[in-house]
């Protein structure tokens, strides 16, 4: 069942994979030709997964299955762009690698961040925006901004 | 949103809104929510924590505003504050509208404060003038009282309040009007009153619409109560009024049923009493540093369905406050105006404020309208009258005329005791009540109009520590006291200044 979990990424991963569970459940109950119908409207890799699990010794499986993978804690990424299927890949791995192996990722894309992200898990919540850094570094080098606008000393690098 | 942003950063804590139901908003996250404190959501509405539960948080709503599911919540790290200044005074203002006024002289304050204990308070000892014989004679009440008037609709309660705040600006006191969840045409009727009578810069109303959000509407009485705490600080004597305790109550009852709280009796939730206790027990005489002392008179208003004194809410209210003004209807029906039962009505603390020649003469005038009432009763059976009783009745006639008085006449307690005692000693018993009423009227009028004769009043009201030596002074001297000319009714002004 671990496995099984760790497979999913996203909450999108999570919600198609319990729709997915309903649909073999369903079709374990229906003859042959309808059982193939079902079969190909769920996914390839989590017909897969769901055929390798052994129904005879555990009926129950499905269910706990179901009630684990709705379990997983969230962890919000708000980003400004749509993620590739690498970012996804290497942010669920930092993600599970940084809170847990129980979480799963959703990306909220919010295009108001201009670059970096907004973290929330559990209720809390972390921004690592540049937005963040450059107001930082303004608050703190004001005076010396200042100065240097008058003085005409050119560009500011960042400390 | 910037002001949201902010909150999120200083707290570090986010929540998103997972059901909205009516006034009640489930939020999931917010680890280190507290209750009673105050959210944004990322629209820019308010909430309230209402309760905590193990997956969501209960939020009270007090904006306006549609939330959707999935929102971002943030916490604030305060409660309900509300920012207070001397801006306020004169203002029309709404519980949250206060939270908003921000400038470099404003003080936060918390609204939801625990009332002051037992070193801090003082004996009532002042009377709060009214302005209205009834009540300033028979059922005085006293700076720092709470007093909860309660009736049906439509007797008068209202008018009532709203010509004890006349006469309490009069006498120096800043009044806050609490209007909780009121219609848009009962606070316009206040506010003109107020504008009318040009009190407006000595009052502050604090309203709330019916149609405003019931967590808004909560919140109303304990703003109120936060400014007259306020202004008790910097040593004003205020009265805070009310309007009315039992919508209030409602209000609370709709969100405690909305938030699944279990109902108690007729559906409130358990801690009505308390909620209702903690706010009158804000009210009282304080003492202030330096020895000085500053009152918050209460009136709470509780209405009756169907003149009914036994209802929940009302006899929690008679069980917290120090007495009851009750309102009849039947009364206001017959055209009395103030419309109270004096029977039916209690004072507990405003005795003590009178001096003692107003304490005997209310237990006179109690005892004479109370062998009234017996002998109306008694009538009914037709039985003959003797000389005695019919004088009786004549007085009593008499009295309860005197009582019945135009709502926005303020008149001194002074005259209205010389007037009775005229009246005890059957100065008027043998005339025609229109007589009887004409004079009084000049006497009121010369002695608001002539210094002299008020000041001949006062000294002959100073000389007499009872009630009863007045009445017998008046006997034997009355047409030279009362300075009345029967046949031509003209007032005679006694050269030397003294009537004795």
């Amino acid at each position: 069942m671990d496995e099984i979990v760790t497979s999913i990424r996203t909450t999108q991963d999570r919600d198609k994979l319990v729709d997915d569970i309903a649909e073999f459940e369903k079709a374990q109950f229906v003859d042959e030709s309808k059982r193939q119908m079902i079969y190909d409207s769920i996914d390839r890799k989590n017909l897969d997964i769901l055929n390798s699990i052994n129904l005879v010794d555990d009926p129950e499986i499905l269910k706990k299955l179901r009630e684990k993978i709705l379990g997983l804690e969230v962890v919000i990424i708000s980003i400004s762009f749509e993620p590739s299927e690498r970012t996804i890949e290497s942010v669920a791995s930092w993600v599970r690698d940084n809170f847990g192996p129980d979480t799963v990722v959703q990306f909220d894309i919010d295009k108001e961040i201009g670059a970096g992200a907004v973290v929330s898990y559990k209720g809390k919540y972390a921004a690592f925006t540049v937005e963040d850094r450059l107001e930082e570094y303004i608050k703190q080098n004001k005076r010396h901004i200042i100065d240097t606008i008058k003085k005409g000393q050119g560009a500011i690098g960042l400390q | 949103m910037e002001n949201f942003e902010k909150m999120l950063k200083n707290t570090g804590e986010v929540g998103y809104v997972e059901q909205v139901f009516h006034s009640i908003i489930y939020v999931s996250g917010l680890p280190s929510a507290k209750p009673r404190e105050v959210v944004i959501f990322e629209s820019g509405g308010m909430g309230e924590i209402f309760a905590l539960g193990t997956k969501y948080v209960e939020v009270l709503m007090l904006s306006n505003e549609q939330i959707p599911i999935g929102s971002k919540v943030a916490r604030t790290g305060k409660r309900f504050q509300i920012a207070i200044n001397q801006k306020l005074l004169g203002r029309s203002i709404d519980p949250v509208e206060v939270v908003r006024i921000n400038d470099s002289e404003t003080d936060e304050v918390d609204v939801l404060q625990s009332p002051l204990g037992m070193n801090y308070r003082s004996n009532i000892v002042d009377q709060l003038h009214t302005g209205l014989r009834l009540v300033d004679t028979v059922l005085p009440l006293g700076k720092g009282q709470r007093e909860l008037v309660i009736g049906p609709r439509k007797s008068g309660k209202t008018e009532f309040v709203l010509h004890t705040a006349l006469s309490a600006v009069s006498s120096g006191l800043i009044v806050i009007y609490a209007a909780i969840g009121k219609r848009r045409d009962d606070i316009l009727k206040i506010e003109s009153f107020v504008d009318k009578n040009k009190i407006r810069d000595k009052v502050v109303v604090v309203r709330t619409g019916s149609s405003d959000p019931a967590g808004r509407v909560f919140l109303t009485p304990y703003t109120a109560m936060t400014i007259a705490e306020n202004l008790r600080s910097e040593g004003k004597d205020t009265l805070v009024i009310m309007d009315d305790l039992t919508a209030h109550a409602s209000y609370y009852r709709e969100v405690s049923l909305l938030a699944r709280r279990f109902p108690g009796r007729n559906s409130y939730p358990g801690d009505i009493f308390y909620v209702h206790a903690q706010l009158m027990e804000r009210a009282g005489n304080f003492t202030l540093a330096g020895g000085k002392t500053a009152s918050i008179t209460c009136l709470p208003i509780a209405e009756l369905p169907a003149g009914e004194l036994a209802g929940y809410i009302q006899t929690n209210l008679m069980a917290m406050t120090d007495g009851h003004l009750f309102f009849n209807a039947d009364i206001y029906n017959e055209g009395r105006r103030p419309a109270i039962d004096i029977f039916l009505s209690v004072t507990r603390v405003g005795r003590q404020t009178q001096t003692q020649l107003l304490k005997d003469a209310n237990t006179q005038l109690t005892k004479l309208l109370v062998e009234v009432d017996g002998l109306k009763q008694f009538m009914q059976f037709g039985s003959e009258m003797t000389e005695d009783t019919k004088k009786t009745l004549k007085q009593g006639e008499l009295v309860t005329d005197f009582f019945n008085q135009t709502i926005g006449k303020i008149t001194p307690i002074a005259i209205n005791l010389f007037i009775l005692a005229a009246v005890l000693a059957d100065f008027w018993t043998d005339v025609k009540p229109e007589l009887a009423a004409d004079e009084i009227d000049q006497i009121e009028s010369l002695y608001e109009s002539e210094g002299k004769y008020k000041e001949r009043v006062d000294a002959l009201l100073a000389d007499h520590n009872s009630f009863t030596a007045l009445i017998e002074t008046f006997k034997s001297q009355g047409d030279q006291i009362l300075g009345l000319d029967r046949k031509s009714s003209i007032i005679h002004n006694e050269p030397n200044g003294k009537l004795q």
